[in-house]
């Protein structure tokens, strides 16, 4: 008879042993976490730009002049001191920007200073990075030659390295710091049309803009995308199986975004667009600003003097 | 609300139409990519200040034909006129005439995910008036009157994806308005709206109307069909207008409604019985249990 | 792959704007020509389709994830010019808006990502599949090739961004100042993970949607349905030089093979030791004990200009590796422009026959 499975209850009993054991996430699970922390970051974020901080009050033209140059100078600077000073002082704005120092760190490091620092650590060694030794730890007959690594006779912790190492990870830490103090508390919108001031052509930051558009319409078709997979997904997959499926998740955002594209081009005509992009912008400049400038800069020239006595 | 509009109204006025008839469409016939039909012999006039709706089920071709009176799409058959002018592709590749019919006509698209694409509201109801070479200080009273006609200065630094549905679609009609059109063209403008929008939507239409504009409305919700129009054009599932008429005579047409899928056979429970008969709710809702089928309750 | 601040010293990341803003500003004037306005939103969204890409998870075999780039795939599908903008527009968001990626190596960045990165991919994919016609699989084959080759090109290019710094960057005593690791092991390291692992996703993903829209939208790669053998319509998107025929066509493709591989010269610097066979004098003592006496004689016949393939007097690693590659360009040129006399004189004395 058709439909008798429909009409009948599956006899699956309830699962006796509740072990509760971590699943490793598989891709779906990974991917929606990523898509999820992008959400959730964005959602912070523009909770964060409304408070009134220090930062916040500056005008988006001037904040990413006076932090492009700070990440300039920090790139610039050859002492450990110089480093850890201007993160301290990232983390002063980030405290008078009314953003919570947990969450300003963890935004920090979490990821790419951390994966720096990791990366970091084998320079400590003479393996890599030649110099003084400091601590001694193992010593061989001789020096072994393992295709293009030559290992020392000794293996020791060296001065040079453990200096190489931690200036590279503050080095790091303080340029992301710079760049999360810019993004939490400006407006993306606003930063892009601020490049408008560095001759960044109007094409180009209108594009821009339109990408960071579309960037979230995507995200959030996928993460439809994903959800669906991972309700319907029982037990474990057949191999191969995820792979054709993200590859043809990949064929589907395509298609959709030629799609839009067309609509949204359909869309510009219809309000007068035809080959020239026009945008007006709206920015002032008050007494915060200028003092901000004043005090940037000098504080950039100060501590470039110092790094080149 | 009134008075505000009237305020626009003799504002931006602009020039009298001094031509009565606005579009003159005849024969007109559209195919996707050349292979799918959208629209076929279609045939019909809309005059100046005219309240119209388009009225089809979903996949009739209004969304085309919007499309095509919007000189967006151009169709291998049969023409559209505006205002005597037959719209091509060429004719609107031509600066002043397309800058003209841009500040004519506007059209507020079903999905106002795709049609706001700008970084904030603010730009993108300032969108239209930029690229119609307006005075910098003009955009900016327009985006500002506006937005105050409508509510949307709070919104005016949010990205336009953020916002509700209702919101949304406020800030699509605020961002064609701007321009002040002659002629509005809505698709589906209360698909996914909540009840309240609904109603404040179909109320501006209203004023909108009473300062003179052209409004053409299409879609398939009956609901708002007598309020938003005078007269009415029906598409039939194969793309050709089934009827044309003053829409209170359309509505009660019943079998015309119901030919072109407007209207279902509808299924209610009253009386502790499941009643079947044709029905739909607009107009005059009267219960009449007469000629009717009874189903017996499983 | 995308390079943070820090990583790079001053010494590098200006000199890669340096090289970017030509390349822009030459990307953007030839998109401007061929790009009609239609276009401009479908630029918007390969920007974001490669963004995207980047966050996707990619289950590989043996139960782990990757990431893939798309770099190449955007290439062949709107051309590499066009998947220059997309790509930098994508690299400058991820940098600018979401702090991944350093703003300060956004020049380096693009030009491993958005430039070596599609252009590479983009030829090897013509060249592999040109004249294939409606033979899909060989063109996803080249999607294929052309997506793991490019990977690792950009990742070597990387790697050698890496690698230099604690060579030109460092202070008195020797601290590296940016990236610690030496070019031997920034290059084995990269050259490693990309060969062996992301190489591979990043072929899967461009070979399997090339393979997609080839077999439901072929107009997008322009695959000629039943047309002549030797032209390739142009589709609107992509800059083809449409006009040349192929043989010009694949003549540029071996021109940039070669100078690539020019390019990937210093390569043989990392080996240490000296190849089986090709031993000096002194080699030969040590492997020996002595040295045989006609090879004594020998020896000193020949003094070769570029000795060991580097410039005399030019010491140092650095100097070393431009000695290759500089031994490379005339060891080319040397081979090159006989043959192109020779051919030149037979293909005139075809004419006049």
């Amino acid at each position: 008879m058709k439909f008798q499975w429909l009409t009948t209850t599956d006899s699956l009993p309830p699962p006796a042993n509740l072990k509760v054991t971590h699943r490793k996430g598989g891709y779906v699970e990974k991917t929606l976490k990523e898509i999820t922390s992008f959400f959730l970051n964005w959602l912070f974020s523009e909770e964060i730009i409304s408070r009134r901080g220090l930062l916040q009050s500056i005008d988006p033209r001037v904040k990413v002049l006076t932090l492009g140059l700070f990440i300039v100078a920090v790139s610039l600077y050859k002492t450990i001191f110089l480093l850890l000073g201007v993160y301290l002082f990232t983390l002063f704005l980030a405290y008078f920007s009314r953003i919570s120092l947990r969450f300003f760190l963890v935004r920090v490091w979490l990821f790419i200073p951390l994966f720096s620092g990791i990366i970091a650590v084998p320079a400590i060694f003479n393996v890599f990075v030649p110099g003084e030794p400091i601590v001694n730890l193992f010593t061989f007959k001789s020096e072994v030659i393992l295709g293009p690594l030559k290992i020392p006779e000794t293996i020791s912790i060296t001065r040079q390295g453990l200096l190489t190492a931690s200036l590279f990870v503050m080095r790091v830490a303080t340029s992301v710091s710079l760049m999360v103090l810019l993004t939490l508390t400006t407006r993306w919108c606003h930063i892009l049309k601020a490049l408008r001031v560095f001759r960044v052509p109007q094409f180009f930051t209108f594009i821009l803009a339109m990408t960071y558009r579309y960037i979230h319409l995507l995200m959030r078709q996928i993460e439809d995308i994903h959800f669906a997979r991972k309700s319907r997904t029982i037990g474990k997959e057949k191999r191969g199986s995820g792979r054709k499926w993200a590859v043809s998740q990949i064929k589907f955002v395509l298609k959709s975004s030629l799609n839009m594209g067309e609509h949204v081009y359909s869309a510009m005509v219809s309000r007068g667009f035809t080959h020239e992009l026009k945008v007006i912008e709206n920015f002032n400049l008050r007494r915060i600003d200028y003092a901000w400038i004043i005090f940037s800069v000098f504080i950039i020239a100060v501590t470039l003097v110092l790094n080149w006595l | 609300m009134d008075y505000i509009l009237s305020f626009y109204y003799c504002c931006y006025s602009g020039a009298e139409l001094a031509v009565d008839r606005i579009f003159e469409v005849k024969d007109l016939s559209y195919s996707f990519l050349g292979r799918f039909p959208a629209l076929c012999d279609v045939s019909f006039e809309i005059h100046r200040g005219e309240r119209v709706v388009i009225l089809g089920a979903n996949g009739s071709g209004k969304s085309s034909l919007l499309h095509l009176l919007d000189g967006l799409v151009f169709s291998q058959k049969g023409a559209i006129r505006f205002m005597d002018y037959e719209l091509n592709e060429n004719l609107l590749k031509d600066e002043d005439f397309n800058m003209f019919f841009r500040k004519k006509v506007g059209l507020v698209f079903q999905n106002s995910d795709i049609q706001l694409f700008s970084s904030t509201v603010w730009d993108e109801i300032a969108f239209g008036p930029l690229h119609l070479n307006l005075h910098n200080d003009e955009v900016k009273t327009r985006v500002k009157e506006i937005s105050e006609l409508l509510g949307l200065e709070k919104l005016w630094d949010r990205p336009p994806y953020q916002l509700s549905g209702g919101e949304k679609k406020k800030v699509a009609i605020a961002s064609t308005l701007a321009v002040n059109p002659d002629v509005l063209l809505l698709d589906e403008p209360t698909n996914g709206l909540d009840p309240r929008s609904q109603a404040e939507l179909v109320g501006f239409l209203e004023e909108l109307h009473k300062i003179g504009k052209t409004i053409i409305t299409a879609t398939h919700d009956l609901n708002i069909a007598e309020i938003v129009s005078d007269r009415a054009i029906v598409l039939n599932e194969s793309h050709k207008i089934e009827a044309e008429g003053m829409t209170k005579d359309i509505l009660e047409d019943t079998s015309l409604l119901i030919g072109v899928n407007l209207i279902h056979e509808h299924i209610h429970c009253h009386d502790g019985k499941v009643h079947m008969h044709p029905h739909g709710h607009f107009g005059k809702h009267e219960h009449e249990h007469q000629g009717h089928r009874d189903r017996q309750k499983d | 792959m995308h390079i943070p601040d820090g990583y790079l010293g001053p010494q590098t990341y200006i000199p890669f704007y340096g090289a970017m803003l030509p390349i822009w500003y030459w990307a953007s004037r030839t998109l401007k020509k061929t790009l009609n306005a239609r276009q401009v939103p479908f630029l918007a969204l390969g920007a974001a389709f490669s963004f995207v890409i980047m966050m996707f998870n990619i289950p590989v075999p043996g139960g782990s994830t990757g990431h893939a780039v798309g770099g190449t795939l955007i290439a062949i599908i709107l051309g590499p010019w066009a998947a220059l903008m997309a790509v930098s527009m994508a690299l400058i968001i991820q940098a600018l808006l979401f702090g991944d990626g350093g703003i300060t190596a956004i020049g380096a960045n693009c030009f491993n990502i958005a430039f070596v990165m599609p252009f590479s991919g983009y030829y090897i994919y013509r060249f592999l599949s040109f004249n294939s016609g409606t033979n899909i699989s060989r063109r996803v084959f080249a999607a294929g090739v052309a997506g793991y080759v490019s990977l690792n090109l950009a990742a070597f290019f990387t790697a050698v961004e890496f690698g230099i710094q604690p060579l030109i960057a460092h202070k008195p005593d020797g601290t590296p100042l940016y990236a610690p690791y030496p070019l031997n092991i920034a290059v084995l390291i990269m050259a490693f993970e990309h060969l062996v692992f992301f190489g591979f996703v990043e072929a899967l993903v461009t070979g399997l949607v090339v393979g997609y829209i080839a077999r439901t939208e072929p107009i997008m790669l322009n695959i000629p349905l039943g047309t002549s053998r030797f032209r390739q319509p142009a589709s609107s998107f992509s800059q083809t030089q449409s006009d040349s025929p192929w043989a010009k066509k694949t003549v540029r493709n071996l021109w940039i093979g070669l100078g690539i591989l020019i390019l990937l010269t210093p390569l043989g610097l990392i080996a240490a030791g000296t190849a089986w066979g090709e031993w000096g004098t002194e080699e030969l003592m040590e492997i020996l004990g002595f040295v045989p006496d006609g090879l004594k004689r020998l020896v000193n016949i020949w003094h070769s200009l570029l000795p060991d393939y580097s410039i005399p007097g030019a010491e140092g690693p650095i100097m070393s590796a431009l000695g290759y590659i500089f031994s490379a360009i005339v060891g080319t040129v040397l081979i090159i422009l006989p043959a192109f006399f020779i051919s030149r004189l037979i293909s005139d004395r075809r004419k006049t026959q």
